[in-house]
């Protein structure tokens, strides 16, 4: 649904059709959204419409960045090590060893 | 346990891809090699390392526990499930923050060479306890449903960031 309402404003009706819900739960998890700030809902007749609140969906965005950032700056470090000269790794017809060591 | 705590689980998932411009034997000892992991894998000096050590074979160990600088005590807690030579490296881990549990992640390692290149897809699937390390969350009270955003997100934007 929210991947729906990110083209535009949409009715209920709409953001049901491509789920097998009763109208009721649909109009329950649009509550639910409506309520987390997420969306915001106008009426105008008998149509009920819903869209984005712009921004709304940054705090998950920058949750889930927060997630990543450290492997991602775990795999950079990687990267400048394996660029430095001299770094290429070991002969590669035995491999390196991989057994256990304990420090 | 604190009984204050409220109690929560966010499920996260991310992929990050990065291409090294060496051969996967490289890269794979740097991710297997006690003394060439220990030149990266670790963050700089403002940690202050307590317990270490490292043991690449499936059902090894990896444990790191220590002191940040003017910040929490930290423990990393990692366990490795699956491993095939030059490809694929398949470990759990746990964090705990001043005693405090706050995640259980599975992260999936696959080294592909390409050329004289490797391409590195690494994913990691996780549950994060009591929004401990989720602010938003937690001020909001939408933690869980923040996070189910979060992991829709993540799976429709990796391919937009990183390709």
């Amino acid at each position: 649904m929210v991947e729906r309402l990110s083209r535009s404003p949409a009715s209920v009706s709409e953001l049901a059709r491509p789920f097998e819900m009763a109208l009721p739960t649909v109009v329950q998890h649009l509550g639910v959204l409506e309520k987390a700030g997420i969306v915001t809902s106008a009426k105008a007749g008998r149509v009920r419409t819903y869209q984005l609140i712009p921004g709304a969906l940054d705090p998950a965005a920058d949750w889930i960045g927060q997630q990543r950032l450290p492997a991602e700056r775990r795999l950079d470090r990687l990267g400048t090590f394996l660029n430095r000269p001299g770094t290429t790794g070991p002969s590669t017809t035995t491999g390196p060893s991989t057994t256990t060591t304990e420090e | 346990m604190d009984d204050t705590i409220e109690r929560s689980q966010t499920h996260a998932t991310f992929v990050i891809e990065r291409t090294y411009p060496v051969p996967v034997e490289a890269v794979w000892h740097a991710l297997s090699d006690n003394d060439a992991r220990d030149q990266w894998f670790t963050a700089g000096s403002a940690f202050e390392i307590r317990e270490k050590s490292h043991e690449f074979r499936v059902g090894g160990h990896g444990i790191e526990e220590g002191q940040w600088h003017g910040g929490p005590q930290s423990r990393f807690y990692s366990t490795y499930t699956d491993i095939v030579h030059l490809r694929r490296i398949v470990f759990t881990y746990d964090m705990w923050a001043d005693g405090q549990h706050l995640s259980t992640s599975l992260t999936t390692i696959a080294l592909e060479p390409d050329g004289g290149q490797t391409h590195l897809t690494y994913t990691e699937q996780s549950v994060h306890f009591d929004g401990l390390d989720s602010v938003e969350g937690r001020e909001e009270g939408t933690g869980g449903l923040l996070g189910q955003l979060g992991s829709y997100l993540a799976a429709a934007g990796h391919q937009r960031q990183h390709s």
